[in-house]
Protein backbone atom coordinates (compact mmCIF):
# COMPACT_ATOMS: atom_id res chain seq x y z
CA UNK A 1 0.00 0.00 0.00
CA UNK A 2 1.13 3.56 -0.60
CA UNK A 3 -0.08 6.49 1.45
CA UNK A 4 -0.12 10.23 0.95
CA UNK A 5 -1.67 12.86 3.10
CA UNK A 6 -4.10 15.57 2.11
CA UNK A 7 -5.76 18.11 4.40
CA UNK A 8 -7.83 16.08 6.80
CA UNK A 9 -7.13 12.72 5.26
CA UNK A 10 -4.92 9.97 3.99
CA UNK A 11 -5.09 8.64 0.47
CA UNK A 12 -4.29 4.96 0.31
CA UNK A 13 -3.79 2.81 -2.75
CA UNK A 14 -2.01 -0.33 -3.82
CA UNK A 15 1.40 0.22 -5.36
CA UNK A 16 1.60 0.45 -9.15
CA UNK A 17 3.26 -2.92 -9.66
CA UNK A 18 2.32 -3.30 -13.29
CA UNK A 19 4.65 -3.32 -16.26
CA UNK A 20 4.36 -3.03 -20.01
CA UNK A 21 5.72 -6.61 -20.06
CA UNK A 22 2.36 -7.77 -18.65
CA UNK A 23 0.29 -5.84 -21.20
CA UNK A 24 -1.51 -7.10 -24.24
CA UNK A 25 0.08 -4.87 -26.87
CA UNK A 26 -2.04 -3.86 -29.83
CA UNK A 27 -0.62 -2.27 -32.96
CA UNK A 28 -3.25 0.25 -34.10
CA UNK A 29 -1.47 1.76 -37.11
CA UNK A 30 -0.87 0.47 -40.61
CA UNK A 31 2.85 0.52 -39.87
CA UNK A 32 4.17 -2.21 -37.57
CA UNK A 33 7.04 -1.31 -35.21
CA UNK A 34 10.34 -3.07 -35.89
CA UNK A 35 11.77 -5.42 -33.27
CA UNK A 36 14.35 -2.77 -32.29
CA UNK A 37 11.63 -0.14 -31.97
CA UNK A 38 9.56 -2.46 -29.84
CA UNK A 39 12.46 -3.01 -27.42
CA UNK A 40 12.97 0.73 -27.05
CA UNK A 41 9.21 1.30 -26.69
CA UNK A 42 9.10 -1.08 -23.75
CA UNK A 43 11.98 0.75 -22.11
CA UNK A 44 10.22 4.07 -22.69
CA UNK A 45 6.99 2.74 -21.18
CA UNK A 46 8.81 1.47 -18.09
CA UNK A 47 10.43 4.86 -17.58
CA UNK A 48 7.11 6.67 -18.17
CA UNK A 49 5.64 4.97 -15.11
CA UNK A 50 8.22 6.80 -12.95
CA UNK A 51 7.89 10.28 -14.46
CA UNK A 52 5.48 12.89 -13.09
CA UNK A 53 2.51 13.37 -15.38
CA UNK A 54 2.20 14.44 -18.07
CA UNK A 55 5.07 12.16 -19.03
CA UNK A 56 6.52 11.89 -22.52
CA UNK A 57 9.63 9.73 -22.90
CA UNK A 58 11.74 9.56 -26.05
CA UNK A 59 14.09 6.56 -26.27
CA UNK A 60 16.69 5.53 -28.79
CA UNK A 61 19.08 2.56 -28.71
CA UNK A 62 18.39 1.65 -25.09
CA UNK A 63 18.63 5.15 -23.65
CA UNK A 64 16.32 8.04 -23.03
CA UNK A 65 16.97 10.94 -25.39
CA UNK A 66 14.25 13.24 -24.10
CA UNK A 67 12.05 13.30 -21.01
CA UNK A 68 9.08 15.62 -20.71
CA UNK A 69 7.77 15.74 -17.14
CA UNK A 70 5.23 17.50 -15.01
CA UNK A 71 3.62 19.67 -17.68
CA UNK A 72 -0.08 20.35 -17.45
CA UNK A 73 -0.66 19.53 -21.10
CA UNK A 74 0.66 16.50 -22.93
CA UNK A 75 1.64 18.47 -26.01
CA UNK A 76 3.85 20.70 -23.85
CA UNK A 77 5.63 17.68 -22.34
CA UNK A 78 6.30 16.47 -25.90
CA UNK A 79 7.70 19.87 -26.88
CA UNK A 80 9.76 20.40 -23.70
CA UNK A 81 11.49 17.05 -24.14
CA UNK A 82 12.19 17.78 -27.80
CA UNK A 83 13.56 21.24 -26.98
CA UNK A 84 15.83 19.85 -24.26
CA UNK A 85 17.11 17.14 -26.58
CA UNK A 86 18.38 19.81 -28.96
CA UNK A 87 20.54 21.21 -26.15
CA UNK A 88 21.69 17.73 -25.17
CA UNK A 89 22.60 16.98 -28.78
CA UNK A 90 24.65 20.14 -28.93
CA UNK A 91 26.45 19.20 -25.69
CA UNK A 92 27.20 15.78 -27.18
CA UNK A 93 28.41 17.31 -30.45
CA UNK A 94 25.52 15.93 -32.46
CA UNK A 95 23.64 18.03 -34.97
CA UNK A 96 19.87 18.42 -34.62
CA UNK A 97 17.86 16.80 -31.86
CA UNK A 98 18.61 13.53 -30.03
CA UNK A 99 14.95 12.66 -30.50
CA UNK A 100 15.37 12.20 -34.24
CA UNK A 101 14.66 8.55 -35.06
CA UNK A 102 13.52 7.78 -31.51
CA UNK A 103 10.44 6.02 -30.15
CA UNK A 104 8.11 7.50 -27.58
CA UNK A 105 6.04 6.43 -24.59
CA UNK A 106 3.23 8.51 -23.14
CA UNK A 107 1.96 7.77 -19.61
CA UNK A 108 -1.64 8.35 -20.70
CA UNK A 109 -3.62 8.71 -23.90
CA UNK A 110 -3.39 11.70 -26.23
CA UNK A 111 -6.56 13.73 -25.85
CA UNK A 112 -5.97 15.37 -29.23
CA UNK A 113 -3.83 14.70 -32.28
CA UNK A 114 -1.60 17.73 -31.55
CA UNK A 115 0.48 15.81 -28.99
CA UNK A 116 1.21 13.09 -31.47
CA UNK A 117 2.04 15.64 -34.15
CA UNK A 118 4.58 17.22 -31.77
CA UNK A 119 6.27 13.80 -31.47
CA UNK A 120 6.41 13.44 -35.23
CA UNK A 121 7.95 16.90 -35.43
CA UNK A 122 10.60 15.79 -32.93
CA UNK A 123 11.46 12.90 -35.26
CA UNK A 124 9.74 9.97 -33.50
CA UNK A 125 9.10 6.86 -35.58
CA UNK A 126 6.92 4.86 -33.16
CA UNK A 127 4.71 5.58 -30.15
CA UNK A 128 3.43 3.48 -27.25
CA UNK A 129 0.53 4.78 -25.17
CA UNK A 130 -2.47 3.35 -23.28
CA UNK A 131 -5.17 4.50 -25.72
CA UNK A 132 -8.70 5.02 -24.51
CA UNK A 133 -9.33 8.58 -25.64
CA UNK A 134 -12.63 9.60 -27.28
CA UNK A 135 -10.42 10.85 -30.09
CA UNK A 136 -8.19 7.77 -30.41
CA UNK A 137 -9.20 7.52 -34.08
CA UNK A 138 -7.98 11.06 -34.79
CA UNK A 139 -4.66 10.21 -33.12
CA UNK A 140 -4.37 6.94 -35.09
CA UNK A 141 -5.15 8.83 -38.29
CA UNK A 142 -2.41 11.36 -37.50
CA UNK A 143 0.07 8.51 -36.90
CA UNK A 144 -0.90 6.86 -40.18
CA UNK A 145 -0.64 10.18 -41.99
CA UNK A 146 2.90 10.57 -40.64
CA UNK A 147 3.72 6.93 -41.46
CA UNK A 148 4.73 6.00 -37.92
CA UNK A 149 3.81 2.97 -35.83
CA UNK A 150 1.68 3.11 -32.70
CA UNK A 151 0.90 0.57 -29.98
CA UNK A 152 -1.85 0.67 -27.35
CA UNK A 153 -1.11 -0.97 -23.98
CA UNK A 154 -4.43 -0.40 -22.21
CA UNK A 155 -2.43 0.52 -19.07
CA UNK A 156 -2.24 4.08 -17.78
CA UNK A 157 0.57 5.24 -15.46
CA UNK A 158 -0.36 8.61 -13.99
CA UNK A 159 2.05 9.76 -11.31
CA UNK A 160 1.37 12.93 -9.34
CA UNK B 1 -2.63 14.63 38.71
CA UNK B 2 0.63 13.94 40.47
CA UNK B 3 2.44 16.49 38.35
CA UNK B 4 5.55 17.57 40.08
CA UNK B 5 6.53 14.55 42.06
CA UNK B 6 9.45 12.31 41.49
CA UNK B 7 8.16 8.82 42.21
CA UNK B 8 10.27 6.43 44.23
CA UNK B 9 10.24 2.96 42.69
CA UNK B 10 9.30 0.34 45.28
CA UNK B 11 8.53 -2.55 43.00
CA UNK B 12 9.36 -3.21 39.35
CA UNK B 13 7.79 -5.74 37.02
CA UNK B 14 10.17 -6.89 34.30
CA UNK B 15 8.83 -8.95 31.40
CA UNK B 16 10.65 -8.60 28.11
CA UNK B 17 11.00 -10.51 24.85
CA UNK B 18 14.04 -8.48 23.76
CA UNK B 19 16.39 -9.03 26.68
CA UNK B 20 19.03 -6.50 25.59
CA UNK B 21 20.30 -4.53 28.57
CA UNK B 22 17.97 -6.31 30.98
CA UNK B 23 20.58 -7.80 33.30
CA UNK B 24 22.25 -4.43 33.86
CA UNK B 25 18.91 -2.73 34.32
CA UNK B 26 17.77 -5.32 36.87
CA UNK B 27 21.12 -5.03 38.69
CA UNK B 28 20.76 -1.26 38.84
CA UNK B 29 17.22 -1.45 40.15
CA UNK B 30 18.13 -4.11 42.66
CA UNK B 31 21.05 -2.03 43.91
CA UNK B 32 18.64 0.87 44.39
CA UNK B 33 16.56 -1.34 46.66
CA UNK B 34 13.78 -2.06 44.18
CA UNK B 35 11.75 -5.25 44.71
CA UNK B 36 11.91 -7.23 41.46
CA UNK B 37 9.07 -9.30 40.01
CA UNK B 38 9.37 -11.02 36.67
CA UNK B 39 8.02 -13.64 34.27
CA UNK B 40 9.31 -16.75 32.50
CA UNK B 41 12.50 -16.22 30.55
CA UNK B 42 13.16 -12.77 31.98
CA UNK B 43 12.91 -14.23 35.49
CA UNK B 44 15.41 -16.97 34.66
CA UNK B 45 17.83 -14.44 33.19
CA UNK B 46 17.69 -12.16 36.22
CA UNK B 47 17.85 -15.02 38.74
CA UNK B 48 20.82 -16.52 36.90
CA UNK B 49 22.56 -13.16 37.25
CA UNK B 50 22.38 -13.78 40.99
CA UNK B 51 19.67 -11.25 41.81
CA UNK B 52 16.71 -11.75 44.12
CA UNK B 53 13.60 -11.80 41.98
CA UNK B 54 10.13 -13.28 42.38
CA UNK B 55 7.97 -14.97 39.76
CA UNK B 56 4.78 -13.12 38.90
CA UNK B 57 2.79 -16.24 39.92
CA UNK B 58 4.00 -15.70 43.47
CA UNK B 59 2.42 -12.25 43.42
CA UNK B 60 -0.84 -13.29 41.81
CA UNK B 61 -1.24 -16.70 43.43
CA UNK B 62 -2.16 -17.95 39.99
CA UNK B 63 0.02 -20.18 37.83
CA UNK B 64 1.07 -19.12 34.34
CA UNK B 65 -1.30 -20.99 32.04
CA UNK B 66 -2.40 -21.67 28.46
CA UNK B 67 1.11 -21.57 26.99
CA UNK B 68 1.72 -18.23 28.66
CA UNK B 69 -1.33 -16.61 27.11
CA UNK B 70 -2.51 -15.86 30.66
CA UNK B 71 0.10 -14.87 33.20
CA UNK B 72 -0.05 -11.14 33.91
CA UNK B 73 -3.76 -10.54 33.18
CA UNK B 74 -4.62 -10.44 36.85
CA UNK B 75 -6.09 -7.82 39.25
CA UNK B 76 -2.97 -8.00 41.41
CA UNK B 77 -0.92 -6.87 38.42
CA UNK B 78 -3.32 -4.38 36.87
CA UNK B 79 -4.57 -3.14 40.26
CA UNK B 80 -0.98 -2.55 41.25
CA UNK B 81 -0.41 -0.57 38.07
CA UNK B 82 -3.67 1.37 37.86
CA UNK B 83 -4.39 2.31 41.47
CA UNK B 84 -4.43 6.03 42.16
CA UNK B 85 -2.19 6.07 45.19
CA UNK B 86 -3.65 9.27 46.64
CA UNK B 87 -7.25 8.08 46.37
CA UNK B 88 -8.64 6.68 49.64
CA UNK B 89 -11.02 4.28 47.92
CA UNK B 90 -8.28 2.93 45.68
CA UNK B 91 -6.02 2.59 48.70
CA UNK B 92 -8.76 0.70 50.57
CA UNK B 93 -9.23 -1.63 47.60
CA UNK B 94 -5.52 -2.33 47.48
CA UNK B 95 -5.53 -3.20 51.19
CA UNK B 96 -8.70 -5.29 51.00
CA UNK B 97 -7.41 -7.39 48.10
CA UNK B 98 -3.77 -7.42 49.13
CA UNK B 99 -2.65 -5.61 46.00
CA UNK B 100 0.84 -4.19 46.18
CA UNK B 101 1.76 -1.16 44.08
CA UNK B 102 4.03 -1.59 41.06
CA UNK B 103 5.87 1.64 40.22
CA UNK B 104 7.86 0.53 37.21
CA UNK B 105 7.10 -1.80 34.32
CA UNK B 106 9.63 -2.80 31.69
CA UNK B 107 7.88 -4.67 28.91
CA UNK B 108 8.61 -5.28 25.28
CA UNK B 109 6.47 -7.37 23.05
CA UNK B 110 6.39 -10.63 21.15
CA UNK B 111 8.01 -9.88 17.78
CA UNK B 112 4.85 -9.62 15.70
CA UNK B 113 6.34 -7.40 12.98
CA UNK B 114 9.45 -9.59 12.63
CA UNK B 115 7.32 -12.75 12.49
CA UNK B 116 5.29 -11.30 9.61
CA UNK B 117 8.46 -10.08 7.85
CA UNK B 118 9.89 -13.61 8.06
CA UNK B 119 6.89 -14.90 6.15
CA UNK B 120 5.55 -17.09 8.95
CA UNK B 121 2.28 -18.95 8.56
CA UNK B 122 -1.07 -17.64 9.79
CA UNK B 123 -1.16 -19.56 13.09
CA UNK B 124 2.41 -18.60 14.00
CA UNK B 125 1.64 -14.96 13.30
CA UNK B 126 -1.49 -15.09 15.47
CA UNK B 127 0.49 -16.72 18.29
CA UNK B 128 2.91 -13.79 18.13
CA UNK B 129 0.24 -11.24 18.95
CA UNK B 130 1.15 -10.17 22.46
CA UNK B 131 -1.84 -9.59 24.74
CA UNK B 132 -0.54 -9.36 28.28
CA UNK B 133 2.35 -7.07 27.33
CA UNK B 134 0.32 -4.30 25.67
CA UNK B 135 -2.25 -4.54 28.49
CA UNK B 136 0.44 -3.88 31.11
CA UNK B 137 2.00 -1.13 29.00
CA UNK B 138 -1.36 0.61 28.57
CA UNK B 139 -2.25 0.34 32.29
CA UNK B 140 1.13 1.65 33.37
CA UNK B 141 1.14 4.44 30.80
CA UNK B 142 -2.34 5.61 31.80
CA UNK B 143 -1.18 5.80 35.41
CA UNK B 144 2.08 7.58 34.62
CA UNK B 145 1.24 9.92 37.48
CA UNK B 146 2.60 7.13 39.67
CA UNK B 147 4.12 4.56 37.36
CA UNK B 148 7.08 4.48 35.00
CA UNK B 149 6.64 2.42 31.83
CA UNK B 150 9.64 1.33 29.76
CA UNK B 151 9.19 -0.25 26.33
CA UNK B 152 12.62 0.43 24.88
CA UNK B 153 15.90 -0.96 26.32
CA UNK B 154 17.73 2.21 25.24
CA UNK B 155 15.82 4.04 27.99
CA UNK B 156 17.20 1.86 30.82
CA UNK B 157 20.39 3.86 31.50
CA UNK B 158 18.57 7.22 31.76
CA UNK B 159 16.07 5.74 34.22
CA UNK B 160 18.81 4.27 36.39
CA UNK B 161 20.63 7.59 36.26
CA UNK B 162 17.49 9.45 37.36
CA UNK B 163 16.93 7.03 40.23
CA UNK B 164 20.55 7.40 41.33
CA UNK B 165 20.37 11.16 41.12
CA UNK B 166 16.89 11.96 42.48
CA UNK B 167 15.81 8.78 44.24
CA UNK B 168 13.09 8.16 41.69
CA UNK B 169 11.76 8.92 38.22
CA UNK B 170 10.71 12.53 37.56
CA UNK B 171 7.31 13.36 36.12
CA UNK B 172 8.45 14.73 32.76
CA UNK B 173 10.42 11.55 32.17
CA UNK B 174 7.39 9.42 33.07
CA UNK B 175 5.27 11.49 30.67
CA UNK B 176 7.61 11.01 27.73
CA UNK B 177 7.96 7.31 28.49
CA UNK B 178 4.16 6.98 28.65
CA UNK B 179 3.74 8.81 25.33
CA UNK B 180 6.33 6.52 23.79
CA UNK B 181 4.59 3.49 25.29
CA UNK B 182 1.24 4.35 23.68
CA UNK B 183 3.01 5.06 20.39
CA UNK B 184 4.56 1.60 20.64
CA UNK B 185 1.29 -0.22 21.32
CA UNK B 186 -0.45 1.83 18.61
CA UNK B 187 2.25 0.88 16.10
CA UNK B 188 2.00 -2.73 17.24
CA UNK B 189 -1.76 -2.81 16.76
CA UNK B 190 -1.34 -0.95 13.47
CA UNK B 191 1.00 -3.69 12.27
CA UNK B 192 -1.51 -6.34 13.34
CA UNK B 193 -4.48 -4.71 11.60
CA UNK B 194 -2.47 -4.00 8.44
CA UNK B 195 -1.29 -7.59 8.27
CA UNK B 196 -4.81 -8.86 8.93
CA UNK B 197 -6.42 -6.72 6.22
CA UNK B 198 -3.83 -7.94 3.73
CA UNK B 199 -3.97 -11.58 4.82
CA UNK B 200 -7.73 -11.83 4.32
CA UNK B 201 -7.81 -9.42 1.35
CA UNK B 202 -9.93 -6.78 3.06
CA UNK B 203 -8.58 -3.50 1.61
CA UNK B 204 -11.71 -1.50 2.42
CA UNK B 205 -11.29 -2.14 6.17
CA UNK B 206 -13.07 0.82 7.84
CA UNK B 207 -10.12 2.00 9.93
CA UNK B 208 -6.52 2.23 8.81
CA UNK B 209 -3.41 2.82 10.79
CA UNK B 210 0.06 3.15 9.41
CA UNK B 211 3.00 2.94 11.69
CA UNK B 212 6.72 3.29 11.55
CA UNK B 213 9.76 3.50 13.70
CA UNK B 214 11.85 6.64 13.81
CA UNK B 215 15.02 5.98 11.84
CA UNK B 216 16.30 9.50 11.69
CA UNK B 217 15.36 13.10 12.40
CA UNK B 218 16.40 15.16 9.41
CA UNK B 219 17.91 18.63 9.59
CA UNK B 220 14.71 19.85 7.94
CA UNK B 221 11.97 18.84 5.53
CA UNK B 222 11.38 19.72 1.90
CA UNK B 223 12.32 23.28 2.89
CA UNK B 224 14.44 24.60 5.76
CA UNK B 225 11.45 25.84 7.78
CA UNK B 226 9.81 22.37 7.84
CA UNK B 227 10.48 19.73 10.50
CA UNK B 228 11.07 16.22 9.14
CA UNK B 229 11.71 12.70 10.32
CA UNK B 230 12.11 9.39 8.54
CA UNK B 231 10.04 6.54 9.96
CA UNK B 232 10.63 3.09 8.54
CA UNK B 233 7.82 0.58 8.25
CA UNK B 234 9.86 -2.61 8.37
CA UNK B 235 8.77 -3.54 4.84
CA UNK B 236 11.17 -6.11 3.42
CA UNK B 237 11.19 -4.37 0.00
CA UNK B 238 14.83 -3.51 -0.83
CA UNK B 239 15.13 0.23 -1.23
CA UNK B 240 16.00 3.48 0.44
CA UNK B 241 14.61 2.41 3.83
CA UNK B 242 16.50 -0.88 3.92
CA UNK B 243 19.70 0.54 2.44
CA UNK B 244 22.92 0.81 4.34
CA UNK B 245 24.74 4.11 4.03
CA UNK B 246 28.37 3.30 3.37
CA UNK B 247 29.54 6.88 3.40
CA UNK B 248 28.66 10.54 2.96
CA UNK B 249 26.79 13.17 4.91
CA UNK B 250 23.30 12.69 6.33
CA UNK B 251 20.50 12.20 3.83
CA UNK B 252 17.95 15.00 3.60
CA UNK B 253 14.21 14.63 3.20
CA UNK B 254 14.52 15.38 -0.52
CA UNK B 255 17.43 12.94 -0.90
CA UNK B 256 15.38 10.13 0.59
CA UNK B 257 12.37 10.90 -1.59
CA UNK B 258 14.50 11.16 -4.73
CA UNK B 259 16.56 8.08 -3.90
CA UNK B 260 13.35 6.10 -3.53
CA UNK B 261 12.18 7.26 -6.97
CA UNK B 262 15.57 6.39 -8.44
CA UNK B 263 15.85 2.88 -7.04
CA UNK B 264 12.22 2.05 -7.81
CA UNK B 265 12.87 3.02 -11.43
CA UNK B 266 15.95 0.85 -11.97
CA UNK B 267 14.13 -1.97 -10.21
CA UNK B 268 11.95 -2.21 -13.32
CA UNK B 269 14.91 -3.91 -14.97
CA UNK B 270 16.03 -7.40 -14.06
CA UNK B 271 19.78 -7.15 -13.31
CA UNK B 272 20.34 -10.66 -14.69
CA UNK B 273 19.08 -9.58 -18.11
CA UNK B 274 20.40 -6.04 -18.40
CA UNK B 275 22.31 -3.29 -16.64
CA UNK B 276 20.17 -0.23 -15.96
CA UNK B 277 21.02 3.24 -14.69
CA UNK B 278 18.69 6.11 -13.81
CA UNK B 279 19.68 9.65 -12.92
CA UNK B 280 17.03 11.45 -10.88
CA UNK B 281 16.40 15.09 -10.03
CA UNK B 282 13.45 16.23 -7.91
CA UNK B 283 11.95 12.71 -8.14
CA UNK B 284 11.90 12.85 -11.96
CA UNK B 285 14.34 10.94 -14.13
CA UNK B 286 16.60 13.09 -16.29
CA UNK B 287 18.19 10.11 -17.95
CA UNK B 288 17.66 6.35 -18.02
CA UNK B 289 19.48 3.75 -20.04
CA UNK B 290 19.93 0.00 -20.31
CA UNK B 291 23.06 -1.64 -21.70
CA UNK B 292 25.29 -4.68 -21.30
CA UNK B 293 27.45 -2.87 -18.76
CA UNK B 294 26.58 -0.29 -16.13
CA UNK B 295 29.27 2.10 -17.34
CA UNK B 296 27.70 2.22 -20.81
CA UNK B 297 24.26 2.63 -19.29
CA UNK B 298 25.53 5.47 -17.10
CA UNK B 299 27.15 7.33 -20.01
CA UNK B 300 24.01 7.01 -22.12
CA UNK B 301 21.73 8.06 -19.27
CA UNK B 302 23.90 11.10 -18.61
CA UNK B 303 23.77 12.19 -22.22
CA UNK B 304 19.97 12.67 -22.10
CA UNK B 305 20.18 15.81 -20.00
CA UNK B 306 23.64 16.53 -18.55
CA UNK B 307 22.53 19.95 -17.30
CA UNK B 308 19.79 18.52 -15.08
CA UNK B 309 21.94 15.57 -13.98
CA UNK B 310 24.15 18.00 -12.06
CA UNK B 311 23.48 17.38 -8.35
CA UNK B 312 21.34 14.37 -9.16
CA UNK B 313 20.91 10.91 -7.76
CA UNK B 314 22.26 7.89 -9.60
CA UNK B 315 20.57 4.51 -9.22
CA UNK B 316 22.05 1.32 -10.60
CA UNK B 317 20.48 -2.14 -10.71
CA UNK B 318 23.77 -4.05 -10.45
CA UNK B 319 26.93 -3.96 -8.35
CA UNK B 320 28.94 -0.77 -8.87
CA UNK B 321 32.39 -1.43 -10.27
CA UNK B 322 35.50 0.75 -10.16
CA UNK B 323 35.20 2.00 -13.76
CA UNK B 324 31.62 3.19 -13.28
CA UNK B 325 32.42 4.76 -9.91
CA UNK B 326 35.28 6.70 -11.55
CA UNK B 327 32.88 7.95 -14.21
CA UNK B 328 30.14 8.97 -11.77
CA UNK B 329 32.42 10.95 -9.46
CA UNK B 330 33.38 13.18 -12.39
CA UNK B 331 29.90 14.72 -12.22
CA UNK B 332 28.59 16.43 -9.05
CA UNK B 333 26.25 13.78 -7.65
CA UNK B 334 24.30 13.80 -4.36
CA UNK B 335 23.59 10.09 -3.88
CA UNK B 336 24.51 6.78 -5.49
CA UNK B 337 22.21 3.84 -4.76
CA UNK B 338 22.80 0.27 -5.88
CA UNK B 339 22.39 -3.27 -4.58
CA UNK B 340 26.12 -3.54 -3.85
CA UNK B 341 29.54 -2.15 -4.72
CA UNK B 342 33.02 -3.60 -5.15
CA UNK B 343 35.58 -2.57 -2.54
CA UNK B 344 37.49 -0.65 -5.25
CA UNK B 345 34.35 1.26 -6.17
CA UNK B 346 33.73 2.09 -2.50
CA UNK B 347 37.29 3.42 -2.25
CA UNK B 348 36.89 5.61 -5.34
CA UNK B 349 33.63 7.06 -4.06
CA UNK B 350 35.21 7.67 -0.64
CA UNK B 351 37.35 10.38 -2.23
CA UNK B 352 34.16 12.48 -2.44
CA UNK B 353 33.40 12.99 1.23
CA UNK B 354 29.90 14.43 0.84
CA UNK B 355 28.68 11.96 -1.78
CA UNK B 356 26.42 9.37 -0.18
CA UNK B 357 26.69 5.76 -1.20
CA UNK B 358 23.68 3.63 -0.32
CA UNK B 359 23.66 -0.13 -0.76
CA UNK B 360 20.28 -1.81 -0.63
CA UNK B 361 21.70 -5.31 -0.34
CA UNK B 362 19.40 -6.61 -3.03
CA UNK B 363 17.26 -5.94 -6.05
CA UNK B 364 13.57 -5.51 -5.96
CA UNK B 365 11.50 -8.36 -7.20
CA UNK B 366 8.36 -6.95 -8.67
CA UNK B 367 5.27 -8.56 -7.17
CA UNK B 368 1.94 -8.70 -8.95
CA UNK B 369 0.05 -7.09 -6.03
CA UNK B 370 0.73 -5.16 -2.85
Amino acid sequence: MTVRSVSGGLLVQTRDNTSVDDCDLKVVTRKQPSAAELTDMKLAAKVAKHVKSNAIIYVKDGATVGIGAGQMSRVDSARVAHRKSIDAAQAAGIEGALTRGSVVASDAFFPFADGLEALVEAGATAVVQPGGSMRDQEVIDAADAAGIAMIFTGMRHFRH
Amino acid sequence: MNHSKTVKVGRALLSVFDKAGMVDFAKGLSAAGVDLVSTGGTHRLIADAGLTVREISELTGFPEMMDGRVKTLHPKVHGGLLAVRDNAEHKAAMDAHEIGGIELVAVNLYPFEETVAKGADYDTIIENIDIGGPAMIRSAAKNHAYVTVVVDPTDYPAILAAIAETGGVPFDMRQRLAAKAYARTAAYDGAISSWFAKAINYPEIPYRSFSGQLAEVMRYGENPHQWAGFYTTGDARPGVASAKKVQGKTLSYNNINDTDAAFELVSEFDPVKTAAVAIIKHANPCGVAVADTIIDAYRMALRTDPVSAFGGIVAINREIDAATATEIVKVFTEVIVAPSATSEAIEIIAAKKNLRLLLTGGSLIRKPTG
